[in-house]
């Protein structure tokens, strides 16, 4: 591993939360429907149907492009991507070649790994293209057969690519995390990885330590071969596939071979990844700009109004949250990871002042975090409702009790002869004694607890 | 390829023939490789005309921005949808396998 470097780029395809689909107007919304039922010529593919695009959908995508600070071109364009598979129901796929909506952009991690350093990833393009239909796999009267629903197919999906300039594993999973909560605070789509609707494609090659001098010169000396691994579904096992895809490649390229260059599948029970048997063919896909959408071209104005949709983000949020509520880094940190539990923590912080109460956002931090409270049954107001009450209460220190106690059964010998003689309600006239005493400070239990245990 | 004095060859024909999914006969892939070369003449013909002052487009319509809202319109129905499928099973669409072993 020391004598190797690393070099991980990766694509992300996200699912956008549209009504419609990216080309007709079909529900966009297909998860749990019956095979086929979200279908019209156009996601079908039938001869003579004309695809419009959804103008939300590329506004979503621009809104993407912005929020990974990239450049957004004002000409852009449509093309078509030639390649035959059952469920691609036009022979094309409608994307996105030279034009993409949005270029050159960049995320700033902080790997944890790195302390307070933080890491640059570059996003080469995000781009605007169609889902495709589902297959499934299967055995009609004893023959395989593939069977096809289309449900999906045109759905709006948004194509995020970076250079490679990952270098560990954990960064891959760092930029993923962050990715993804970025594009929940976009509310552009749920981002839900076990539904599909974000997807995870990282490329991997390694490189020997001794051409590192070349990179510094600023050449880009990248490794001759490069290694894709195909729809993962998880943070970490996007992880697990770049640390087996990297040991495989060091054990080839230390006994002398040069990894092949392929597409491979992630084996998420045997924990390996896997060559998907592809034709010798180089893909040839023959873009060409597609005939039946015309060019986009965006103004500056419409850039600007685009860019005023973006939410306050992650980053943003974080520092806001030190600066305003006097937050931990870790505890901002943990408050902003969910976009919902940030926003649940401002809205019981707003409380506190309508109300005029003495708690502190770090009080009410420390619920959320601790999971004191369930956000998704307690609203903010009742939130803070609980911690007053809990806070009018908070437990007495145990030495202070236990003299108060004392006091009282040295002040009250009748009580406690009545007691230790068998009439047990004597003990709630010594327990209001001392709830008087301490001023209502006690916990009434915990009282009587005590007073049991000193009267035995 | 697009060499003016070169002859688009029979295992080009057949790349071709492979990407675009038609299978050939040896007859029609010789046959086509004549006809696809004098195609080839004719674009190179075409790439003399002098274009310097013509701006490149995509498109010839002079339109652009042409969307729709993101409204949901009916759907087919899955009945309507298969109706032209040559084979179907459960309400999905079935081809061959695509997956062998
Ligand atoms: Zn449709």
């Amino acid at each position: 591993m020391n004598n190797y470097t690393p070099i991980i780029g990766l694509e992300i395809h996200v699912e956008l939360a549209t009504k419609s689909k990216m080309f007709c107007g079909c529900d966009a919304n297909y998860f749990g429907g019956k095979p086929n039922t979200h279908t019209c010529p156009v996601c079908l593919g039938l001869p003579g149907a004309l695809p419009v695009p959804n103008k939300k959908a590329i506004e979503w995508c621009i809104r993407i492009g912005l929020a990974l600070n990239c450049e957004i071109p004002l000409h852009s364009k449509f093309d078509r991507k030639n390649y035959f598979y059952p469920d691609l129901p036009k022979g094309y796929q409608i994307s996105q070649y030279d034009k993409p909506f949005a270029v050159n952009g960049r995320l700033v991690i902080k790997p944890f790994a790195r302390g307070p350093l933080t890491k640059t990833v570059r996003i080469r393009r995000v781009h605007m293209e169609e889902d495709t239909g589902k297959l499934i796999h299967a055995t009609v009267d004893g023959e395989k057969c593939t069977l096809i629903d289309f449900n999906r197919s045109g759905v709006p999906l948004v194509e995020i690519v970076t250079e490679p300039d990952i270098r560990t594993s954990e960064e891959a999973r760092d930029f993923l995390k962050k990715l993804h909560q970025i594009i929940r605070y976009l509310g552009v789509s749920d981002a839900d990885m076990e539904k599909g609707s974000m997807r995870l494609e990282p490329n991997i090659s390694i490189r020997r330590k001794s051409e590192k001098e070349k990179e510094r010169k600023g050449e880009e000396n990248l490794p001759k071969y490069k290694v894709e691994v195909k729809n993962i579904n998880s943070f970490n096992f996007a992880k697990k596939a770049i640390d087996y895809e990297i040991s495989r490649h060091i054990e080839l390229l230390d006994s002398g071979e040069t990894p092949k260059q392929e597409t491979r599948g992630w084996d998420e029970k045997k924990n390996i990844t896997y060559s998907q048997r592809s034709k010798e063919e180089a893909h040839d896909y023959r873009y060409f700009p597609e005939p039946d959408i015309p060019p986009i071209v965006l103004s500056e104005k419409e850039k600007k109004r685009i860019r005023e949709t973006i939410p306050e983000l992650p980053d943003a949020r974080t520092e806001r949250f030190i600066k305003d509520y006097g937050l931990s880094e870790y505890d901002a940190s943990i408050l902003i990871d969910d976009k919902d539990t940030s926003e649940y923590f401002e809205k019981s912080i707003q409380q506190i002042t309508n109300n005029k109460q003495q708690i502190t956002p770090k009080v009410i931090a420390n619920w959320i975090i601790n999971k004191k409270a369930d956000k998704s049954t307690v609203s903010p107001e009742e939130l803070i409702k609980l911690i007053t009450a809990k806070q009018q209460k908070p437990q007495m220190d145990a030495t202070d009790l236990d003299l108060i106690i004392k006091k009282v059964i040295e002040a009250n010998p009748k009580a406690v002869g009545n007691y230790k003689s068998g009439k047990e309600g004597a003990i709630m006239y010594l327990i209001g004694q001392v709830m008087r005493k301490t001023k209502g400070k006690a916990n009434a239990s915990q009282v009587r607890n005590l007073l049991t245990n000193l009267l035995k | 390829m697009a060499d003016i004095n070169a002859n688009l060859s029979i295992p080009d024909v057949k790349k071709i023939a492979v990407l675009a999914n038609i299978p050939l006969t040896d007859e029609e892939a010789r046959k086509l490789a004549g006809e696809l070369t004098q195609t080839l003449h004719f674009i190179e013909k075409i790439k003399k005309i002098d274009t310097k002052d013509i701006k490149p487009t995509s498109h010839v319509t002079g339109l652009s921005n042409v969307y729709r809202d993101d409204q949901i319109s009916p759907s087919l129905t899955q009945k309507e949808a298969l109706s032209q499928a040559k084979s179907t099973y459960k309400g999905y669409f079935k081809v061959p396998a695509v997956l062998k072993d």
